[in-house]
Formats: C-alpha cells, sequence, structure tokens
C-alpha cells in the first residue's frame, strides 16, 4: 500500500503543478502579440471597444500590468465580480433586492442612483457555476480520481494466472 | 470462482462510473452558426456552409423593406403590404436540403409603425413588431430562431439615450468602479425594448412551441453598457420578458480567455462572460420567467490584416484562427446555446477605401486559416 502510494504521488504532483499553472490569472495585460490598435477616431468606427491600454488609463496606472486579485477588484461594477471572489466575499449583504423584483428600477420614473446590485454570491447566481477554474480543477480532480481508481482495481484484479 | 466474479462487477462499477461522467462531457453540442450572403452573383453559398459543418444560419431581415406600407391584415403574410426578400425564400429552401436551421433577425421600424420617427425607434405598439414576425414565422414555418433586434445598446441601431462614452470607465467619477444606473429615460428605452421581447415571445410561442426567441442582443460595449440594459430590461410588471436564449456579441481586443479580469467596468467581452452571464441571469433568469435560458453569442470575429471601419483594431490571419477555437472552447465548456462568426466573406471595400476583413474567406477567395479552424469545430 504505500508503494502503492508512493507511485500515486508523482502523478498526483505533477498533476496539480500543471492544474496550477494552468490556472494562474493571465497576469499580462499588455495587448496581445498579433493584435494592432488602430489609432484615428473610435468614433469613425462601429464600436467603440476598450483594450488593455485603455484599461490601465482608467485605473490609474501608469505602469505594470495589474494583477487579478488586487487592484482589479475595482474595476468590476458593484455587485459584479468573478465568480471565486463573489464566494469568498459576497453575503448578499449588499443586495438591493433586485432578486425579488422590489428594486427601485421596477419604477421607471426613478431617479437615477448608483447600481447596487446584490452580489452574485447569492444563491440564483451561484447555482449554474460557470467558474472555468473551478471547472478545470473538478475535471482534473476526477480524472486523476478515476485514473487512480481504475489502476488500483486492475491492478487488484490481476491474478498470478495472468 | 471469485475472482472472475469480482473482475465483472468491479468493470460494471467503471461502466456505470463512466457513464456518469459522460453527460458533463456529452450534453448536446453547442451551435456552430455563421453570418454571410445565401448567395453570390445567383449561386448559393449553402454548399460551403455545408463544408464548415454551419447548422445554424443567421440571417438579417429589415422589417422596414419587407412591410413598406402598413398590412391591413399584419399577422397574413399573404398581405400585399409584404414584400418577402428573394433571399429569404431561398436561404429556407436551401436550408432544408443542407440541414442548416435559419435565424432571422428583424429589426429597422417602418414609417407607419412609428410615426416616420426614422428606422431606429422602435413601433409606437410592440404587438406591430410582433405581429410581422408571426406573418413571418407563418410564412416560413420551418425558422424557429427569432432574434429580436439586434444590438439595441447602440443608438445607430435602436432608440437609446447614449451614456456619456466613458462613464462607466473607472475614471470618470466612479472611483469604486461602481456602474451610473440608467436615468428614467434610458430605462423607459430598456422597458420599451423588454415589451417587444416579450409580445414577440407570446406571438411567436402561440404558433410553434419550437419556435426559439432570443432577446437582449447586447454587445461589448454600446451608447450604453450591456449590464445596466440586462438588468433595467424588463416589463412594467418588474418582470423580464420572456425569452429563450440571451444574444450577445462578444467583440473584443483580448483573445478569449476566462482567466482574464474584467477589462473594463460595465464591457462584457469573450473573456468577461464569466462575469457577464451570472448578471444576465440574475435579472432575466428570475420571478418564475426564463428558468432554461441559454447564453448564444450570435455575432464573434476578428477584423485580420488592415485597420478595419468597423472596430478600432486588427489581427493577424493565424491569430483570428486562434480566437475562433478559443471562443469555441469557452463555448462547449459553457455549454453556450451556440457561436455564431461573422462572417464568411471580408466585407466589400468601401467607397473610401476603407474595409473590414472580417470573413473566413478573403476578397481573392483565399481561405485564411480561420476557415479551418471553424470547419474543425467539434
Amino acid at each position: 500500500m504505500a508503494a502503492f502510494s508512493h507511485r500515486l504521488l508523482a502523478p498526483v504532483l505533477l498533476g496539480a503543478a500543471l492544474l496550477l499553472t494552468a490556472s494562474a490569472p493571465a497576469g499580462a495585460l499588455a495587448q496581445e502579440e498579433g493584435v494592432t490598435l488602430d489609432p484615428g477616431d473610435p468614433a469613425a468606427k462601429e464600436y467603440s471597444l476598450p483594450h488593455a491600454e485603455a484599461r490601465r488609463e482608467a485605473s490609474g496606472s501608469a505602469g505594470a500590468p495589474t494583477q487579478q486579485g488586487s487592484a482589479d477588484a475595482e474595476l468590476f461594477g458593484e455587485g459584479v465580480s468573478k465568480d471565486g471572489e463573489a464566494k469568498a466575499s459576497g453575503d448578499g449583504s449588499s443586495a438591493s433586492g433586485a432578486a425579488d423584483g422590489t428594486d427601485a428600477s421596477a419604477n421607471p420614473d426613478a431617479s437615477a442612483t448608483t447600481a447596487s446590485a446584490p452580489a452574485p454570491g447569492d444563491d440564483e447566481v451561484e447555482a449554474g457555476g460557470f467558474s472555468s477554474t473551478t471547472v478545470l480543477l473538478g475535471g482534473a480532480a476526477l480524472a486523476l480520481l478515476a485514473a487512480a481508481g481504475g489502476g488500483f482495481t486492475l491492478r487488484a484484479l490481476r491474478g498470478p494466472d495472468q | 470462482m471469485i475472482r472472475p466474479a469480482l473482475r465483472r462487477v468491479a468493470l460494471a462499477a467503471l461502466a456505470v462510473f463512466t457513464l456518469a461522467l459522460a453527460p458533463a462531457t456529452a450534453s448536446a453540442a453547442p451551435k456552430k452558426s455563421i453570418w454571410g450572403p445565401v448567395a453570390v452573383d445567383g449561386v448559393s453559398q449553402f454548399p460551403i456552409y455545408d463544408d464548415l459543418g454551419v447548422n445554424l444560419f443567421q440571417l438579417h431581415v429589415d422589417w422596414r423593406s419587407v412591410a413598406p406600407t402598413q398590412p391591413a391584415n399584419p399577422t397574413d403574410p399573404a398581405d400585399p403590404a409584404y414584400r418577402w426578400p428573394a433571399d429569404l425564400d431561398l436561404a429556407t429552401a436551401e436550408g432544408i436540403r443542407f440541414g442548416i436551421d435559419v435565424l432571422v433577425l428583424a429589426m429597422r421600424t417602418p414609417p407607419w409603425a412609428n410615426g416616420d420617427k426614422g428606422p431606429q425607434v422602435p413601433p409606437t405598439d410592440p404587438q406591430a413588431y410582433a405581429q410581422f414576425l408571426q406573418a413571418l414565422a407563418t410564412r416560413y414555418p420551418t425558422i424557429h430562431h427569432f432574434m429580436v433586434w439586434g444590438e439595441p445598446i447602440r443608438a445607430t441601431n435602436y432608440a437609446v439615450t447614449a451614456t456619456e462614452q466613458r462613464n462607466y470607465y473607472v475614471k470618470k467619477g466612479n472611483a469604486k468602479g461602481t456602474l451610473k444606473a440608467f436615468n428614467a429615460r434610458q430605462r423607459r428605452e430598456a422597458q420599451g425594448y423588454a415589451q417587444l421581447v416579450d409580445a414577440s415571445y407570446g406571438r411567436l410561442k402561440a404558433l410553434s412551441a419550437a419556435n426559439l426567441i432570443i432577446g437582449g442582443n447586447t454587445t461589448t460595449s454600446g451608447s450604453v453598457d450591456p449590464f445596466n440594459w440586462t438588468r433595467f430590461m424588463r416589463l412594467r410588471s418588474g418582470k423580464p420578458p420572456r425569452m429563450d436564449l440571451f444574444g450577445h456579441n462578444p467583440f473584443g481586443t483580448r483573445g478569449p480567455d476566462l482567466r482574464k479580469p474584467q477589462l473594463l467596468v460595465g464591457t462584457a467581452d469573450f473573456s468577461d462572460l464569466d462575469v457577464f452571464w451570472p448578471w444576465v441571469r440574475k435579472y432575466q433568469s428570475r420571478v418564475g420567467r426564463n428558468s432554461k435560458l441559454k447564453l448564444f453569442v450570435s455575432e464573434y470575429t476578428a477584423p485580420t490584416d488592415v485597420a478595419s471601419f468597423e472596430f478600432p483594431y486588427h489581427v493577424t490571419r493565424p491569430l483570428q484562427a486562434t480566437w475562433l477555437r478559443d471562443a469555441w472552447t469557452i463555448t462547449k465548456q459553457q455549454k453556450l446555446y451556440g457561436l455564431g462568426w461573422i462572417g464568411l466573406y471580408d466585407l466589400p471595400v468601401r467607397a473610401d477605401g476603407q474595409e473590414s476583413r472580417t470573413g473566413l474567406i478573403d476578397a481573392k477567395g483565399v481561405r485564411k486559416p480561420a476557415y479551418a479552424a471553424y470547419k474543425s469545430l467539434r
């Protein structure tokens, strides 16, 4: 059993290392290689789409690209965050009641206010699980378990007549 | 005697385990969708769509052109006021021939329906639009995908009151990264759109339960932001309009990758779908409405080679292909309804010399790497 554990440990560690590499946030916000931003008045285009430089300008960061989970947090609209952050911080305490249809926006004459939507940490948003990292980690863990379990089973079944 | 029995039990257990995992990876495949011409110089392009493996062809129908005068019987496709386009006849016929579904996007209000206020102003009565779709669906019973307007968050397409261009950027008075909510006028505009969606749903579902209504139809950014649009797109009752699919066109300057942080507050490119979709579900799939709502990327592309008059960026041809594959990976992973590429060919050079090479095939008929990439999507 000890020998089996050691043999299993190596691929598990390798898999974990690969997963960590794969799920690392894409830190570099510099425009990707192969993309050319075209100068000129954006209004002349059908679409005025933001790009990494505009993001840095908007956030007041003139230097290095921002990393997810640091200054990026303030770049999400209130109540809007990546799934992982929502799970870490969202208890729905900032909810304005929109989920039950009672928020001010139901009144078309309501004055403009700053959007204060419920954090997506509530049940409605959490159901559906749209986190790629979660899916990736879960799938990889299942695959590792299946492989280990299958190997163990086959090994256990291999008899002296084989 | 025991060992073979044990082996059979173990193998059976493994088989059950494998089958249990199968639904997670082998659910209904997303639709491979595309925009492009029905025919070029009288030659059907559907053999090319067939070669690409397309199973949902998207087509724009100009309400203003089809119904330039008010029909006496608006739900009757045989009303003499209607001038059904030959392209639509051909597309449906070719769709049947090649087993490719056809989606119609209907927009642009005729003068009689809104007091001649312009094609981007919605009809005075939302039922006028819904009746038009009912007539269309009656004439073309093989069409089951109906998109209610295209990119209504852009003032050139729909009468929305633009938010100051960069209002939703962090720097402009939104130091904490909050979105400024729609004002009362913008809320009424979004409500007007919601009425179009809901009225269309009522009439089209009454015709056939197989009809699918696509609402929202936002894009990465616009005259107003897609987040507020989604939030305030609701009926007078406060309920969201009934729909089957929420359309979104997530163009952007970044390659699709959900690990990337949201680019800017209020915008949602392909890499931001993990932020945008929960938001859509929060506001559009609630109070007993739209419980099976799915996200449909109707339009995605990346212009190549030269500056584009449509987009403020362009990419290399190999990168266009890479982005398409990456977009498909996300489409499958996240179980989206489908991915639409716009379009088959690069757009013709305009009179001012500007162009937009968004196609899978260039002006010389050369297939870009993205052609093979699209074809290989499974």
